[in-house]
């Protein structure tokens, strides 16, 4: 008996006809569906000047990153009328998915922080918080063991440069009188009792901030020991070492009245905004507390030259800053952190794409070029170490390495709680414009802030 | 060999029948083997479609509740509402939880539940439920209470109020238990007050009842289709699987019917065979020549060996008769050379007295007693040596049967005792031949029967049907019915032929002519062959010529 079989003649046709079809019925849309998956972008607030920095970089980097920001990323355009709202409690403690990516300020982040809103950075490896100078690294962690079990701060959120508020001094003429910088209060009281009558054309020994003068008190009442909140975000002002540190501070600042600072009534005359600045850079003043972005714009008006020409500034290398000094035997000194940060919304992580646009986005905000950027042209301080190495503007070095590399220096928000500022502000007045003892002052503060507390 | 009655015939047709039966139950089982697949599947969706829908519904409730958080954070006076007061601002709210819940059908209740508690635990509260179920009875409208909490809504409070965030392990999903708020889909967020001076302030907790009821109906909505789906797919296949079989099953009947009828015709013909009688021989090699074979090789390789094996079955038997013819009278000399020997020694003495003596005396009368003895001797053996066709005509079979038995008794020991029975017989139509043949088979069986000391008879009488009966009989041991049979039957047991075929041979010539023989146990032991010829038809009749 024959068996049939298929030659070779008859079968190769036969699959080339089939391989055809196959590809014929493709081309009728028998293939594969299209991809018709969401795209794959995260929201974030939007800032001014980081839109700036991002046009700047795309303009000169070749990165992909910079150029493609729109397309991968949604700005969230806050106006400026709802941030006193702080609109974003609202969309975080009712979990809304956005915005995914908040750039918020330093005491927002403890606030949220420790509410659990934000999500951890370290440990889900969205940051290394061994990137980041370990003074600001500090400030944007918080405490989660009462949510996550787990002892320690945790990093939640990155910030892009660091600002606190820090000592202005006059180094050309502590170098005359061969000074150092004050470590502590005592210091800077010796130093202005021989230098001041010596040098008539310094009005004052040291400026601080008619208004919103707590920003420049927390720092100086924390070299006193003294707490607003403890780490887990409870008020202990209260508590007798606290409001005692509290009265000392206050006590302190009201002795130099007069004969180092304004009394209370040259005080008025620096309510306007900048007066502190024109102040120190027309050479009234021996010492100044302000913003580390300070000396930047110090920089700018020395080099405008406005003014009368006697006594002022002439160069930048005639200020030197230092840390706000503290207490006689305190171990620290600290600065009232300004810096924002970038943290990433908890209830917004609900598919690891969410962590992987995140950790892109904050790369490009946060990353070395954008810092580098930031720091040459607006003069604030990286808070990557790495890009802190490849700084070239002395001014932001400058800054760094005498306060925020200092050793004691440590970074700490202001309470996040608007209504505590606002007592607390308004004990300041009381008290240095003499209306009001501050003990007295403090105790009526107490009393305000005790009546509105809504314990559970 | 035996075959069990079966009540389906064990044939290729009902074989390939069952077969194909089998196959389909087997196909129709695996098919059937989908509906729990099937059934899973649709488990899968149900639950899939449901837990779709309770997110759907979550979602809804998360954004509605959200929506109206919103709303209350612009709720300034709600910072100075105090559990005594009475105030414009507290008619205010009630009266906005009354339109919320009242307006919005999708709303089924709010609750304000302020953060700040009194010395006793309690939390002033505002709250309005819409009361659908005829159980409760409707709210009066919304009201202003103070409320303790415990249990599982004190722990979410708590969690909400110290920690300020909504967690998700904690929080009841849907709420299907009999309680107040009735079955809806709770949701609980923190109120912040927003204030331009002092941002964004914790006042308490909203708690918002989101209706469920839609979802049940889907839930239940769903349910049903999900049955009328199952129920019209078993339908469907139990349909397609009854219309399916019924069109297999009759295509496959015809198929097999056309292929099956030649094996079927082939497999009847050759039955036929067995019941045939020699003469239908001839008869049954044209049926097995007419079997159409369709052109199945294999019914066409059986179909030639038949009709090979038909054509050379007469033959055989032809030649199988002769053969036992010869070896039944060689048999029968065989018997009698004894006498014939003593009789050819005495010979030479009865001729020497006779020659002595003359031609009288008892030597002469002995000498003409062996000559005719020896006379009859041979005359018998030339008529049954003759051609055993013969010629067919009508004759007295007493004649033949005698020759027959003296050829039988020939050489008998002594001690056997013959009886012999002739009555006048009538004639009869036949082969004179055959017919003594036909006794000298049986009588030579019935000699191989005899004991030493026994008796053989034969007896021929005209059979009360006017014919010829003829009975030889023997002593001997008692046989049993089922053995004469067998006598009858030679091949009926291929493995065990027995040594003479007289009786079937016999058998054979008296059906030949119309007769029979039938063989049955005698009382006392032995046997009884009883051979029965027909009486001559009216056509056989010897008719006076008319002159």
């Amino acid at each position: 008996m024959v068996t049939p079989r298929l030659t070779l003649t008859t079968a190769v046709p036969g699959l080339t006809h089939l391989v055809w079809v196959i590809l014929f019925l493709q081309l009728l849309g028998c293939g594969p569906s299209p991809d018709i998956s969401p795209p794959r972008s995260i929201t974030y607030t939007f800032d001014a000047p980081t839109r700036e920095l991002i046009r700047l970089l795309a303009q000169k980097a070749k990165s992909a990153a910079y150029k493609d920001f729109d397309r991968n990323f949604k700005g969230i355009l806050v106006p400026e009328s709802l941030l006193p709202y702080e609109p974003f409690v609202l969309g975080l403690s009712t979990e809304s998915k956005i915005p995914a990516v908040l750039l918020l300020d330093a005491p927002w982040v403890q606030r949220y922080g420790v509410a659990g809103w934000l999500y951890e950075l370290e440990r889900t490896k969205v940051f290394d918080r061994t990137e980041l100078a370990p003074s600001v690294a500090e400030a944007f962690s918080v405490s989660l063991a009462h949510i996550t079990g787990r002892g320690g701060k945790q990093l939640v959120a990155v910030p892009t440069y660091i600002k606190g508020n820090i000592l202005f001094y006059r180094r050309d003429i502590l170098k005359r009188y061969n000074l150092a910088p004050p470590r502590t209060w005592e210091d800077l009281r010796v130093i202005c009792r021989k230098v001041l009558p010596q040098e008539k054309s310094l009005k004052y020994g040291l400026l601080i901030h008619s208004t919103n003068t707590l920003n420049d008190f927390y720092p100086i009442f924390w070299g006193f020991g003294g707490r607003i909140n403890d780490d887990a975000g409870q008020f202990v002002l209260p508590q007798k070492n606290n409001a005692e540190a509290f009265v000392a501070a206050l006590k302190a600042l009201i002795a130099m009245q007069g004969s180092i600072i304004p009394g209370p009534g040259a005080l008025p005359q620096f309510d306007p905004g900048g007066s502190l600045r024109q102040a120190f850079y027309q050479g009234q003043t021996l010492f100044m507390i302000n913003w580390s972005t300070r000396l930047k714009d110090l920089s700018d008006l020395i080099a405008k030259g406005a003014g009368q020409p006697q006594g002022r500034l002439t160069s930048v290398s005639q200020v030197g800053v230092a840390p706000i000094p503290a207490q006689e035997g305190h171990p620290h000194r600290y600065s009232n952190i300004g810096s924002f940060g970038w943290a990433v919304n908890r209830f917004s992580v609900i598919d690891p794409v969410v962590i992987e646009h995140a950790k892109r986005f904050i790369g490009v905000v946060a990353g070395e070029q954008f810092q580098l950027l930031a720091a040459e042209t607006m003069g604030q301080v990286p808070s990557l170490i790495r890009a802190l190495k490849k700084v070239t503007n002395q001014e932001v070095l400058q800054v760094y390495n005498d306060t925020f590399a200092q050793k004691d220096m440590v970074m700490r928000p202001r309470p996040h709680s608007r209504r505590i500022n606002n007592i607390l502000e308004k004990v300041l007045d009381e008290a240095l414009y003499g209306r009001q003892t501050p003990e007295a002052a403090l105790a009526w503060a107490l009393a305000e802030l005790k009546k509105d507390q809504t314990p559970d | 060999m035996k075959t069990s009655e079966t009540f389906i015939r064990y044939s290729l047709r009902n074989r390939l029948f069952v077969l194909a039966g089998a196959t389909f139950l087997l196909c129709a089982v695996v098919i059937l083997l989908f509906f729990p697949l099937l059934n899973l599947t649709l488990e899968g969706l149900q639950n899939r479609t449901i837990n779709s829908m309770k997110e759907a519904a979550e979602v809804e409730a998360t954004t509605i509740a959200r929506l109206l958080v919103l709303e209350f954070s612009s709720l300034k006076g709600l910072l100075k509402v105090t559990p005594t007061s009475n105030t414009e601002t507290d008619q205010w709210i009630k009266a906005l939880l009354w339109e919320k819940v009242t307006f919005n059908e999708i709303i089924e209740g709010i609750e304000l539940i302020q953060g700040q508690k009194d010395i006793q635990g309690r939390h002033l509260t505002y709250l309005f439920y819409r009361r659908d179920a005829p159980e409760l009875k409707p709210m009066a409208g919304p009201q202003k209470i103070m409320k303790s909490f415990q249990g599982l809504e004190q722990d979410l409070i708590n969690s909400i109020t110290t920690q300020q965030r909504v967690d998700n392990a904690i929080q009841e999903s849907v709420n299907r238990g009999p309680n107040e708020e009735g079955e809806m889909l709770r949701r609980y967020m923190p109120v912040y007050v927003l204030l331009a001076d002092e941002g964004a302030v914790f006042w308490g907790v909203a708690k918002i009842g989101i209706d469920t009821e839609r979802m049940r109906q889907l839930l239940l909505l769903q349910s049903q289709e999900q049955t009328n789906i199952r129920r019209n797919i078993w339908v469907e296949i139990i349909l397609s699987l009854f219309i399916s079989g019924v069109l297999a099953m009759s295509l496959i009947y015809f198929w097999v019917r056309h292929i099956t009828e030649p094996l079927r015709t082939l497999s009847m013909v050759t039955a036929a065979l067995k019941g045939a009688k020699p003469e239908d021989f001839d008869l049954w090699l044209e049926n097995l020549k007419r079997v159409d074979a369709q052109g199945q090789a294999e019914v066409v390789v059986i179909q030639e060996v038949l009709e090979r094996l038909g054509m050379a079955v007469p033959k055989l038997g032809q030649r199988l008769i002769d053969g036992e013819a010869r070896a039944c009278l060689g048999k029968v000399m065989a018997r009698g050379l004894p006498a014939l020997q003593a009789w050819q020694a005495q010979l030479p003495g009865l001729e020497q007295k006779l020659g002595d003596e003359g031609a009288t005396g008892p030597p002469h009368q002995t000498l003409t007693l062996m000559r005719a003895r020896l006379d009859t001797v041979f005359d018998d053996l030339s008529h049954l040596w003759s051609d055993p066709a013969g010629e067919w005509n009508r004759l007295d079979v007493t004649p033949g049967v005698q020759r027959a038995w003296r050829l039988a008794t020939l050489g008998l020991p002594a001690e056997v005792t013959p009886h012999q029975e002739f009555a006048p017989l009538p004639p009869v139509w036949g082969s004179q031949a055959k017919l003594s043949l036909a006794a000298l088979y049986l009588l030579d069986f019935a000699v191989d029967l005899l004991p030493p000391a026994g008796e053989l008879g034969i007896k021929a009488e005209p059979s009360p049907g006017g014919g010829v009966r003829l009975a030889v009989w023997v002593s001997g041991k008692p046989r049993s019915t089922l053995e004469c049979q067998g006598w009858l039957n030679p091949f009926g047991d291929p493995g065990r032929i027995q040594g003479s075929l007289g009786p079937a041979l016999a058998a054979a010539i008296a059906s030949q002519h119309g007769g029979s023989l039938t063989v049955a146990p005698r009382e006392g032991g032995g046997a009884v062959f009883s051979l029965e010829l027909p009486p001559l038809a009216a056509s056989e009749e010897l008719h006076e010529p008319a002159i």
